[in-house]
């Protein structure tokens, strides 16, 4: 058994670095039905995904069952710099790349009024990739960036009375980094911008427990509450490692010898704390008739704990502050399920979705903005076992500067790129569910 | 009622999907960039020129002597920290201007040799050690003084290389324009490049001297038939101009902000210990002025480098002094005249631009005593002794140059051009501070000879650079 966890641990880490899907890296996109919602799922939750958007719906549950659900998400970015005083520009765009976001989950009710449930899902990842690194114009802040983070959540729900239900239940991290960018350097007659040092840095934290809640209140036949509750986190990575790679040009690659020489060689252990901030999502739903149900779900993310990224390596030469300076933010969410048939029911859902990210931290490692989602899905019930779910939800960013009044505003104003950011992501959601 | 909710989901998702398939370029901001005013017009200060802004000195350009080319003087004034203003540094023994018999070695600079009484090569370097003498060769960028010894007005615009110079064979185009690595570009281009908010030109001396150290002026009329070797006023005035507008353009088209600009106009030739009066020349060479034979029986400017031809050739044996050691009167008035037109051309450019300012090297050069500041080292010296001669004279043994403190006086003369013209405080370089050892750190020892004398491998090298 633990073998096979780590195993699908490790699995959803390889798979699990998606672009930012909701603000900052934070990826909402859990299960496929939800995702349809539009993530306005936290006063319904009564699938597996319930682990993650409300564990205490699972206690209105019956029985034994599993819902594994992939989310390929397919994020494209976009960046066109501002001019130049010569009229030129810079411009960028990322690579094709596709996440299949995991969202696996199994629940079973021991006794009438208690249920447990156990989830592996990735509701924090970031996957940006540029396309022709070495002439990106962002490159020195980052060319390619990959963020993994599963939680893994065991949690007991408890239907306290008929129309009541509490959860409780811990998120245990895993989390995987990687990012690369070059150091470069002003070269030759015309001054040229050329690469140095390719620097890559990786690492990986320790599992880290957190505890979540949820709680879920028929409040009538038709009306719904719910609340839930997933604990702010901070991310110990102690295994962290800079790797120095000399890519100067046969001029200068001596000279560089001696600088990576004069840091302490080509390699570096180091440390860094990524702070994850809690998720709180307070929901209604409402039964309009026996077929339609509406539920709208504000949700709160202290993003003001990503206040900075401070790279910690034993050569303090190499040490890093990167300014990120993130606001608490809140989304509204918003979804309708119909059922056309007793098999099928049809969802949609909006999100609106406030960026936590200033624009002086707006970078190419994660381009971020205010976004407007919109959601559609399918459910199909092949037997009173099998459902068959399909969903897709179109986030679509916001185009945004970094200049403001002809200056850049940046935390890192000297190498990060000035210009406009344009993003958008597709996610396309499939969920089996199947019940003992 | 199912149905049409199917459509209209089928529509919605069609319509998500649309949208998704291509992500557009968004559109663009513009950056806006401010013309440098207060103490940011001083922030990024390039050099360009020729020798005498490379810091040249005793024939050749060496570490002792680029420590104080003014450049680097006015760059220190200016506050920047040691190291900041990059030049293309040259270890001991420097490298001077000219080959040697031995093709496979390059003479250094020029010294005193106390024990001779004489100004000798320093020391000479085998080619294939010439390139670990430049110290600051892996310099990613260009200098920050681009001072090029033998660079023309055309090599300003013109010249990548030696090749493409007007002084083929010139290594230092290859040395300190680096386009071996960099590629292709003109000191201008490296100059734009930069994106200097200010810069100091210096740039014309070499079209008239290169004329004038051969003792064959021409321009055509002069010496009838042959080649030309003085850029023609009217050619200068167009070049000059368009160096300076070539400098504002370039820096405005690709950083956004115009340079200012300070210019130095062309000293007189009379001004330097290099071209001596007759009767003074017979004084250093210690032969009767009724006695000197000249092939120019006119001739009004004797260089110094006959003293050289002299030794070399037996002294009173050697006379008549060729044609080329000599400046007729007719030749003299030609390289006077070119440097007075170069001056108005200057003037005239300077007053027609707005950001280009002047510093009259010229008059500052011209107010100097001939007797003590603007004499040569070995003149002075047979009569002070040479410590005293090299605390006194403000140039260097080739005599065309300043020494340390010829540069120093330089480099006030454009700190005080910039506060006039600036309104700027910058404090002068205090000449106290600033000496000039004429024996490269072999010493004066304890004989103090009065003879003066030039070997001809010494005067060979003095003169090279400029033809």
């Amino acid at each position: 058994m633990r073998g096979t966890l780590r195993w699908t641990i490790t699995v959803c880490l390889l798979f699990a670095a998606g672009t930012a899907l909701a603000g900052g890296f934070n990826i909402y996109e859990a299960g496929a039905r939800a995702t349809a919602m539009g993530g306005a799922f936290t006063a319904t939750a009564d699938d597996g995904s319930a682990i993650f958007y409300n564990p205490a719906g699972l206690a209105f549950l019956e029985g034994s069952a599993l819902d594994l659900n992939l989310m390929p998400v397919v994020p494209a970015a976009k960046f066109t710099g501002a001019y130049a005083p010569d009229g030129t520009f810079a411009s960028g765009e990322t690579v094709d790349q596709s996440f299949p976001i995991p969202g696996l989950y199994y629940y079973t009710t021991f006794e009438e009024n208690l249920t447990f449930g156990l989830g592996v899902y990735a509701p924090f990842g970031l996957g940006v990739e540029w396309s022709d690194p070495e002439a990106w114009a962002g490159r020195a802040l980052s060319y390619d960036v990959d963020l993994a983070t599963v939680y893994v959540s065991p949690t007991f729900a408890w239907k306290v009375h008929e129309d009541v239900a509490v959860s409780f239940g811990l998120d245990i991290a895993f989390s995987e980094i990687e990012l690369n960018r070059f150091r470069t350097q002003p070269f030759g007659g015309n001054m040229d911008e050329i690469n140095v040092i390719d620097a890559k840095i990786s690492g990986s934290c320790e599992p880290n427990f957190t505890p979540q809640a949820g709680v879920m209140i028929r409040a009538t036949d038709r009306l719904t509450l719910g609340a839930m509750f997933h604990q702010q986190k901070d991310l110990a990575i102690q295994d962290g490692k800079m790797e120095l790679t000399n890519v100067a040009p046969a001029a200068l690659e001596g000279a560089v010898d001696g600088i990576i020489a004069g840091l302490g060689g080509a390699e570096h252990d180091g440390t860094t704390v990524l702070h994850l901030p809690h998720m709180l999502s307070l929901a209604a739903a409402y039964q309009l008739t026996d077929a339609a149900r509406v539920e709208v779900d504000f949700v709160h993310f202290n993003w003001s704990t990503f206040d900075k990224l401070v790279l910690d390596f034993n050569n303090p030469m190499l040490d890093q502050s990167i300014e990120e300076q993130y606001e608490d933010v809140w989304q509204f969410r918003a979804g309708l399920s119909y059922d056309l048939s007793p098999e099928l029911t049809a969802m949609a859902g909006y999100v609106r979705d406030n960026t936590p990210q200033p624009v002086e931290s707006m970078s190419p490692l994660l381009p971020d903005s205010d976004r407007n989602d919109a959601s559609v899905g399918l459910a199909y019930r092949v037997s009173d076992r099998l459902t068959f779910t399909g969903s897709y939800m179109a986030v679509i960013f916001k185009a945004r500067s970094n200049v403001e009044n002809g200056e850049i505003q940046s935390f890192d104003p000297e190498i990060s790129p000035a210009g406009t950011y344009d993003s958008r992501a597709d996610i396309f959601g499939i969920g089996i569910g199947y019940k003992f | 009622m199912r149905k049409s909710l199917i459509i209209l989901l089928g529509a919605a998702l069609a319509g998500l999907l649309a949208t998704g398939c291509d992500l557009e370029a968004p559109g663009h901001s513009t950056l806006s960039v401010e013309q440098p005013s207060g103490a940011a017009v001083f922030g990024n200060y390039v050099a360009v020129g020729n020798s005498l802004t490379a810091g040249f000195m005793d024939s050749g350009l060496i570490l002792t002597g680029q420590a104080t080319s003014y450049p680097q003087l006015i760059a220190t004034q200016m506050g920047y920290p040691a190291g900041s203003f990059m030049q293309p540094l040259l270890a001991p023994p420097g490298l001077g201007s000219t080959a040697l018999t031995n093709p496979m070695y390059r003479a250094g600079v020029l010294h005193y040799d106390a024990m001779a009484g004489s100004i000798a090569v320093l020391d000479s370097t085998h080619i294939t050690e010439i390139q670990p003498l430049a110290l600051a060769a892996s310099w990613p960028v260009p200098y920050s003084n681009l001072g090029v010894p033998g660079a023309t007005l055309k090599d300003f615009a013109d010249a990548l290389d030696s090749s493409t110079s007007q002084s083929p064979g010139n290594a230092f185009f290859d040395l300190i324009l680096r386009n071996s690595v960099f590629g292709g570009y003109s000191m201008l281009e490296q100059l734009i490049a930069r994106g200097p908010t200010i810069c100091t030109f210096w740039l014309g001396n070499n079209d008239v001297l290169g004329g004038a150290t051969s003792g064959q002026p021409n321009d055509g009329v002069v010496h009838a038939g042959e080649a030309v070797n003085l850029t023609p006023p009217s050619l200068f005035t167009a070049m000059y101009g368009a160096a300076l507008d070539n400098i504002t353009n370039g820096v405005m088209e690709r950083h956004g902000f115009a340079p200012v600009i300070f210019v130095a106009n062309i000293p007189s030739i009379t001004s330097v210990p290099f071209f001596m009066p007759k009767a003074l020349f017979a004084q250093a060479s210690g032969i009767p002025e009724g006695m000197l034979a000249m092939e120019e029986s006119d001739a009004q400017i004797v260089l110094f480098t006959a003293l050289g031809y002299l030794r070399a050739h037996g002294g009173l044996a050697a006379l008549p002094l060729p044609a080329e050691y000599t400046l007729s009167v007719a030749e003299a008035q030609l390289v006077a005249n070119t440097v007075t037109s170069y001056n108005s051309a200057i003037a005239a450019a300077v007053g027609a631009r707005s950001n280009v300012f002047l510093y009259d090297a010229n008059a500052e050069l011209a107010a100097l005593d001939p007797m003590t500041e603007a004499a040569h080292f070995l003149v002075l010296a047979s009569a002070v002794g040479p410590q005293t001669a090299a605390a006194t004279t403000l140039f260097s043994l080739d005599g065309v140059h300043p020494n340390n403190r010829g540069y120093a006086r330089v480099a006030n003369g454009f700190l005080n051009a910039m506060n006039a013209q600036l309104g700027t405080d910058f404090p002068m370089v205090d000449l106290a501070t600033v000496s000039w050892d004429p024996t490269h750190g072999t010493g004066y020892g304890t004989i103090s000879s009065t003879t003066v004398t030039v070997s001809e491998r010494a005067a060979a090298t003095m003169s090279a650079v400029f033809r």
